[in-house]
């Protein structure tokens, strides 16, 4: 009789957060797996497993390979995860501040600010106080692309919410229009640039993960961890807020803690993004999407996966953007380009069809 | 005890309520009605700590200013007049999540035993925004029961605040939700609750408190508040109050105007 009751209750939550456990490891595994794979290809012929068997016997590599591997392909590689997690994560955030599968940093306007900031610390970067750059040095750019995110988000969940409401369709066009607004600001200082300055600019544009260094990484790599680190622990009260931010109060949330730290968790994600990869979009639409639709919505397993998932499908897309038209490459903006905007436009449907507008 | 001082609530420079001043016992069923947009809701938000208000509350004897919001989710559950819910969670995670402080095993009995409380425990794995309206409502309800499970804590109320709990309701289940009401109360817990159908609320109440232009016209047991001139003046429309012959209980009739 009791076993019976037990097993009828164990049942009615579908134990779906022992699910989303379970696939932290697996998509950790799997971002091991995809993350050797990068590493394995290039034009240049170097294969991993060539070098692998070199570093096992204790023979020494030639320094070609050892520049390919190490200093090319791997800061790559990393930068490749730490973005992917980035953005994946900062739009699944993003998705549950505004109570909307349809927020995305890039296609609202974040990522444009994020980049304004980061213009604005290359271009201007003469007439910043000395003081300044020299306490932030190497993260200069990191820090201004952050404070651009973090405005944006603010104006945008400022002007789209309404007693703890968001109207999408204030979201979706005020976002355009913040967007435009940053676009032109920056096209106005790029016209300022000098052609150093225009040359770091470019990649901004075409969103790729050409330019990885190491320097790169040990700038971003920590910080996102930070970022990262913060938004897993709003899983909880992001949970609450899908409830309505009435309601969330109720049960016992402190709303405005709460949206302060998704907001900053946000920005700052997506202005890290940013700064060392340009605007790469669709990233963060598509993983939470792909995330729910597989494990379901509860943030408190939502964010990792997204981080995790996020990493390996730009990994992929790297993988992609650099074999497809081998020996150029293709920016791997378009790539995620191609893939995101039709699953935007599904969500898009399936949204109207339930009636959520 | 809940008890309101004065209660003056202004939004945009508009006085949506003005000095509400009233007692509520627990253990007892207290009904708030008054014409569409006469402060009801907004009288409720500022119980509930949603809204910033002049005056003071207190439940229990404590100021619910100085309460931290978790400290009033152990005391207190809220149903709102509308609510909505994003993202395809279940039925049984909006309940879940709406037990922050509970321990894992005894979190899904307690599930079980509010969806059961409101006949919607083989929904329990259903998306919750596939439900039909009548049916959300009663989940919320499960979720506002479950947060405050027993109604009292170290020997003093828990409290449930509900915004029209059978507004969407059919004839039956807004009978069982004023029975579940009715339990909470008879066991200790306290229970305000708005209501617009007079019927329900005349059988059901222990006090009525009528609102009108944001101000508290009256705060009574039903039969004080309940006759022909408070209600038709309140109403703006001719209502006559009724008594059945056998036991002397009040019914509403409204009358038809063009004939
Ligand atoms: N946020 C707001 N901004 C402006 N006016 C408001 C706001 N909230 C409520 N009001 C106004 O306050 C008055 C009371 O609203 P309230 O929602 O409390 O009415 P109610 O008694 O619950 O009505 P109903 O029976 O229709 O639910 C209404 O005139 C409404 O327009
Ligand atoms: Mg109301």
């Amino acid at each position: 009789m009791w076993a019976t009751k037990e097993s009828k209750n164990k049942s009615i939550l579908a134990d779906k957060y022992r699910v989303g456990r379970r696939a932290h490891v697996i998509l950790t595994l799997a971002l091991l797996l995809v993350g050797c794979f990068s590493l394995a290809i290039g034009p240049a012929n170097v294969s991993i497993w060539s070098i692998l068997k070199k570093l096992m016997l204790n023979e020494l590599l030639t320094s070609l390979e050892y520049i390919i591997i190490f200093d090319i392909r791997l800061p790559r590689l990393l930068l490749g995860t730490c973005v992917g997690a980035a953005l994946a994560i900062s739009g699944a955030v993003m998705q549950g501040l505004f109570r909307n599968p349809l927020a995305d940093p890039g296609l609202i306007g974040i990522s444009a600010g994020a980049g304004l900031g980061a213009i604005i610390a290359i271009v201007l970067g003469g007439i910043i106080p000395g003081f300044i750059t020299s306490i932030l040095g190497n993260y200069l750019v990191v820090f201004f692309a952050f404070l651009g995110g973090w405005a944006t988000t603010l104006i945008l969940y400022t002007v789209a919410t309404r007693r703890g409401q968001t109207s999408v369709a204030t979201m979706l066009l005020a976002g355009i229009a913040l967007g435009a607004l940053a676009g032109a600001i920056s096209g106005i200082l790029v016209y300022k640039a000098n052609d150093q300055q225009l040359r770091d600019l470019t990649f901004w544009g075409l969103g790729s993960l050409a330019g990885a260094s190491w320097a790169k990484v040990t700038v971003a790599g920590p910080l996102i961890g930070v970022a990262i680190f913060f938004a897993v622990r709003l899983g909880h009260g992001l949970n609450a807020l899908a409830l309505g931010e009435a309601t969330a109060a109720h049960i016992g949330v402190a709303t405005q803690n709460l949206k302060n730290n998704a907001i900053f968790a946000v920005a700052a994600a997506t202005g890290i993004a940013v700064a060392v990869s340009g605007g790469i979009g669709f990233i963060g639409i598509v993983v939470p999407h792909l995330v729910r639709q597989l494990i379901g919505p509860d943030h408190r397993t939502l964010i990792v996966n997204s981080g995790l998932l996020g990493a390996i499908i730009l990994v992929l897309a790297d993988v992609i953007s650099r074999i497809i038209v081998a020996p150029a490459e293709l920016p791997i903006g378009i790539i995620t380009a191609v893939i995101g905007a039709p699953v935007f436009l599904w969500i898009l449907l399936s949204n109207r069809k339930e009636g959520n507008w | 005890m809940l008890q309101t001082h004065d209660v003056c609530v202004e939004i945009n420079k508009k006085k949506i309520l003005k000095n509400i001043k009233f007692d509520v016992p627990a253990g007892k069923i207290t009904a708030l009605i008054g014409p569409n947009g006469s402060g009801k809701s907004t009288l409720m938000r500022a119980i509930s700590g949603e809204i910033s208000y002049q005056g003071k509350i207190f439940i229990n004897e404590r100021d619910i200013n100085f309460m931290k919001a978790w400290e009033l989710a152990a005391i207190r559950a809220v149903l709102p007049q509308n609510s909505s819910v994003a993202f395809p969670f279940t039925v049984a995670e909006v309940i879940h999540i709406g037990l922050r402080n509970s321990t894992e095993s005894s979190t899904d009995h307690l599930i079980n035993d509010a969806l059961d409380c409101v006949g919607l425990l083989s929904l329990a794995k259903r998306e919750y925004s596939q439900l039909s309206g009548g049916e959300q409502q009663r989940v919320q309800l499960a979720r506002v029961l479950a947060q405050v499970w027993s109604p009292l804590i170290d020997g003093s109320a828990k409290w449930i605040f509900l915004d029209e709990p059978v507004s969407s309701l059919d004839i039956s289940y807004q009978l069982e939700v004023m029975n579940i009401m009715q339990n909470y109360a008879d066991r200790g817990g306290g229970v305000l609750t708005i209501m617009h159908d007079l019927n329900l609320t005349a059988m059901y109440a222990d006090n009525v408190g009528l609102l009108h232009n944001g101000k508290l016209l009256c705060f009574g047991t039903p039969s004080q508040v309940m006759n022909d001139k408070i209600l038709s003046e309140a109403y703006s429309c001719e209502i006559k109050v009724n008594k059945t012959p056998k036991n002397d209980k009040i019914f509403i009739l409204p009358q038809a105007t063009n004939t």
